[in-house]
């Protein structure tokens, strides 16, 4: 039993560094993110890019899409996409017979990867739809619920500059986000590869490398690692410091925070410290793994108060203050 | 089914954990010794330097360590006492070793009664990685810095050891001096007092004394230095211990005057016959234990001595033993015994007789070394008691001249307030202040009263300043009993010659405004603006 664990982690492994330089090919200067998409990936979870424009978002997503042998669909989402434009919707079918019947038509989320570009400009009625098929992986047509096929990954991008006619995400909708990753601008030297990749006639492609079986095989992998209480106790207390009135709010928290993350933040904690263990070849969660999971996965879960937002404090300030001051083992 | 981490597995990780543990509590116990060191050193090269720049009452040393090192053993118990913590240690050893929390979760594992395969196969590599760890090199002993900044003090407080001894280097006139405070030379004669009332009492023992003076005295003495020890007796109490057990001391005087008379006849109705001649010239010199050596010579000689030499000698000795001296009893009773057993030409029972008047008179002999001791003592004490009322007073004269010197501040009009010199002179010749409230008599406080304040003080120079000082200290006013203002007025006119100008002398009046200043409900900080503010809106000149 014990070598087809190690089997399995070396097998998960091997795998993701398969498809990270794959990714690696095509995309210059974001392993951070193709670690965090890979991650939510692994993890069931779903994330929301955001960067400014050209910057890549969507070649990342069409590159993972590409590594792995996935359906991938992809919605421009805008003032006047209806939700029904999303999910599908039940059409008028005439059969060969001449009888008319309504026969659901699947709309683009009935897919395995599903890139929503620029989410933050449909209107709200729009992102709710991805609401619970965010969450619960089903869609609801009239009477009729459709199971999506796993894997099921969304992911979002927003462009944080252009805000004029746009819809900022609720926060219900926020929290269903497993991370948020933001993308920042090339450093020069990568400027120079992309430069040299993207400017000749054939530009480089990245290959297929794993299935749907093997990515939901290296999903369960990962819920296997186990966790220690006194890490899990960190994590929670980590997420309890986000919350202005509870005795573990940070200073900061209490000074420019309004609400704190949920406990779905602190699974985020945990599930992707697992996935992180596995990656670093560990059998176990360590706190450094819940530590670098930490700013992805709770900046999107803090609102700031006035205070908070008229200092234009950054929610990642936050959080660094929180890991600083927080110990590892409770008092 | 799950495979079950082997014990060899655990027991790896456990004694990892220990030995790590231990060696935490031991750089924890390092860590928490070099601040207690650090903090008892500190504290006694101040107590030390405040010894030898004020004047102050400190502890000893040793109670300070003492006292210091209960302490931390108390802490040390309550900190390191109890289960191990290999919670912590594997903690430690995480983050030393970089380990990822390997440990802290293994350990975690171990004590969950469900496992899951997971669980065992990292147990079994925490395992493996753990005998490979050393803990004495992952987690090595630490000396804390401390320790040098604990040397350092250590040296500081053995070079201040070699400093010499003496007054303190600050004087601070106006700061209050604590009354129950002896002075060093204070302290050095009472040890000396009571060494000879010691001796005094060992020799009223060896006497068979029953009413023993010295002990009576001693009592007092050592109940004195234990109250004034545990800060529950004033000076002016201590005194007045001081003073009674001087009388205790001088009662046995009387006696010995008596005796020394006695003495002096039996010396003379003895010095007739020449067998007793050089015992009388011994008595005379009250040399008793020679006196006792002849006596005891004479009784051995009596074998040898004729019918008429006994005859002659026992006729003298009843006439020396007719004497009625109440202080010699028991020498009278034995001289009488030896004269009759003489008369009777029984030798063995004079001689025992004489051996008994020896006894008696080396007992005598032991009484009057005692009360020389005790009258030693009893001038030391005088001593003392002089230095110490000069002390006190020295005291309040600088507090008067500190009011003084403030309410002259606080005057707007500097004309109004007196010339430093002039307070000093004033101060020195007793015409300030009220002297009620003086250990000492108006018009004996001397200069060299003051000076001796800020230096060392002596004894009395007269016998007049003596008797003086202790009529008013018999007196010993009540320190509440409010000063009659027209007492001051009636004891600066009583001067015969005026020494000081008159609106120099604190007359009723004036008194009076020091009283209300120094009931003045305002703060001394505001004063000042209220003395201002009343400045302003007086009537002009003009007005």
């Amino acid at each position: 039993m014990t070598i087809e664990i190690e089997e399995q982690i070396s097998t998960f492994t091997d795998q993701f560094k398969l498809v990270r330089e794959e990714i690696g090919k095509v995309i210059v200067g974001a392993e951070e993110i193709i670690d965090g998409v890979l991650i939510s990936l692994l993890a069931k979870g779903h994330v929301l890019l955001e960067g400014i424009p050209g910057i890549g978002k969507t070649k990342i997503v069409a590159t993972v899409a590409d590594v792995l042998h996935l359906q991938f669909s992809r919605i421009q989402f805008t003032p006047d996409l209806m939700p029904g434009d999303i999910v599908g919707s039940n059409v008028v079918h005439e059969t060969e017979t001449g009888e008319k019947v309504l026969e659901f038509q699947k709309g683009p989320i009935h897919t395995n990867i599903l890139l929503a570009d620029e989410i933050n400009r449909a209107t709200p009625k729009t992102q709710s739809a991805l609401l619970e098929a965010m969450q619960e992986r089903t869609v609801t047509v009239g009477t009729t619920t459709h199971k999506l096929e796993p894997p099921f990954f969304v992911l979002a991008t927003q462009n944080p500059l252009e805000m004029e006619g746009t819809y900022p995400l609720p926060e219900a909708q926020l929290d269903r986000f497993f991370y948020k990753l933001r993308i920042m601008y090339p450093e020069p030297k990568h400027m120079h590869e992309i430069m040299d990749r993207t400017t000749k006639r054939e530009e480089p492609v990245a290959k297929t490398v794993l299935g749907r079986e093997e990515i939901l095989a290296m999903s369960d992998t990962a819920r296997e690692v186990p966790i220690a209480r006194p890490v899990q106790d960190y994590a929670i207390r980590l997420t309890l410091a986000t919350h202005p009135d509870t005795p573990y709010a940070h200073p900061m928290v209490s000074q420019f925070v309004r609400f704190g993350a949920s406990p779905r933040g602190t699974q985020t904690l945990v599930v992707g410290g697992k996935v992180n263990a596995l990656l670093n070849g560990r059998l176990h969660v360590s706190c450094e793994d819940i530590r670098s999971m930490l700013l992805p996965a709770l900046r999107h879960r803090m609102m700031l108060n006035f205070e908070g937002e008229a200092e234009r404090i950054d929610r990642d300030d936050i959080l660094r203050a929180i890991m600083k001051d927080t110990p590892e083992l409770a008092e | 089914m799950a495979p079950s981490s082997g014990s060899s597995e655990q027991s790896a990780i456990r004694g990892v954990l220990e030995r790590v543990d231990r060696q935490v509590r031991l750089n924890s116990i390092l860590d928490h010794m070099s601040i207690a060191v650090c903090f008892v050193l500190a504290t006694l090269v101040t107590v030390k330097l405040l010894g030898i720049l004020v004047n102050i009452r400190a502890p000893s040393n040793l109670n300070v360590v003492a006292i210091s090192t209960a302490l931390f053993v108390a802490f040390l118990l309550w900190t390191q006492y109890g289960a191990r913590h290999l919670g912590r240690a594997a903690v430690v050893a995480d983050n030393a070793g970089g380990l990822h929390d390997e440990l802290k979760s293994a350990y975690w594992f171990m004590r969950q009664e469900h496992r899951t395969a997971w669980t065992e196969t990292q147990v079994q590599r925490a395992a493996q990685t753990a005998r490979g760890l050393q803990p004495e090199r992952l987690v090595p002993t630490i000396v804390p810095q401390r320790f040098w900044i604990a040397l350092a003090l250590g040296g500081i407080l053995v070079l201040l050891g070699f400093a010499p001894s003496g007054p303190p280097l600050l004087a601070f006139t106006n700061a209050p001096v604590d009354p129950s405070r002896l002075t060093d030379a204070q302290e050095e004669q009472f040890e000396e007092i009571r060494d000879l009332v010691e001796r005094a009492q060992a020799l009223e023992e060896a006497a068979a004394e029953e009413d023993q003076l010295s002990a009576e005295a001693q009592q007092r003495l050592e109940d004195a230095m234990r109250a004034l020890e545990a800060d529950e007796l004033t000076m002016e109490e201590l005194l007045r211990e001081l003073r009674e057990a001087q009388n205790a001391l001088e009662e046995g005087n009387l006696e010995m005057s008596a005796m020394q008379e006695a003495l002096e006849d039996l010396a003379q109705d003895l010095e007739g016959s020449s067998e007793f001649a050089d015992l009388a010239e011994a008595m005379k010199n009250q040399d008793l234990s020679e006196a006792a050596e002849m006596m005891r010579q004479l009784a051995e000689q009596l074998s040898q001595m004729d019918a008429q030499q006994l005859a002659d000698m026992a006729e003298q000795l009843q006439q020396a033993a007719q004497g009625d001296q109440a202080s010699m009893e028991e020498l009278m009773r034995a001289l009488q015994e030896a004269a009759d057993a003489m008369s009777d030409e029984q030798l063995a029972e004079a001689m025992e007789a004489m051996q008994d008047a020896a006894d008696a008179m080396d007992q005598m002999s032991q009484r009057m070394d005692a009360q020389e001791m005790m009258n030693q003592a009893s001038q030391q004490m005088q001593a003392m008691q002089q230095s110490m009322s000069q002390q006190q007073l020295a005291q309040q004269m600088m507090s008067q001249q500190a009011m003084a010197s403030e309410q002259a501040g606080e005057s707007q009009e500097g004309a109004m307030a007196m010339p430093s010199d002039e307070v000093q002179k004033s101060a020195a010749s007793g015409d300030m202040g009220d002297p009620s409230q003086q250990g000492g008599p108006a018009g004996h406080a001397t200069s060299e009263a003051i000076e001796g304040a800020e230096m060392q003080l002596g004894a009395a120079t007269t016998l007049e300043v003596q008797l003086e000082m202790e009529v008013v200290a018999d007196e010993e006013p009540g320190p509440e009993e409010p000063p009659d203002p027209e007492d001051i007025f009636q004891e600066a006119s009583r001067q015969e010659t005026a020494r000081v100008e008159y609106r120099n002398v604190r007359g009723p009046q004036k008194y009076k405004e020091g009283s209300a200043l120094s009931v003045e409900r305002i703060p001394w900080r505001y004063r000042n603006l209220v003395k201002r503010y009343f400045l302003a809106i007086r009537p002009r000149e003009n007005q």
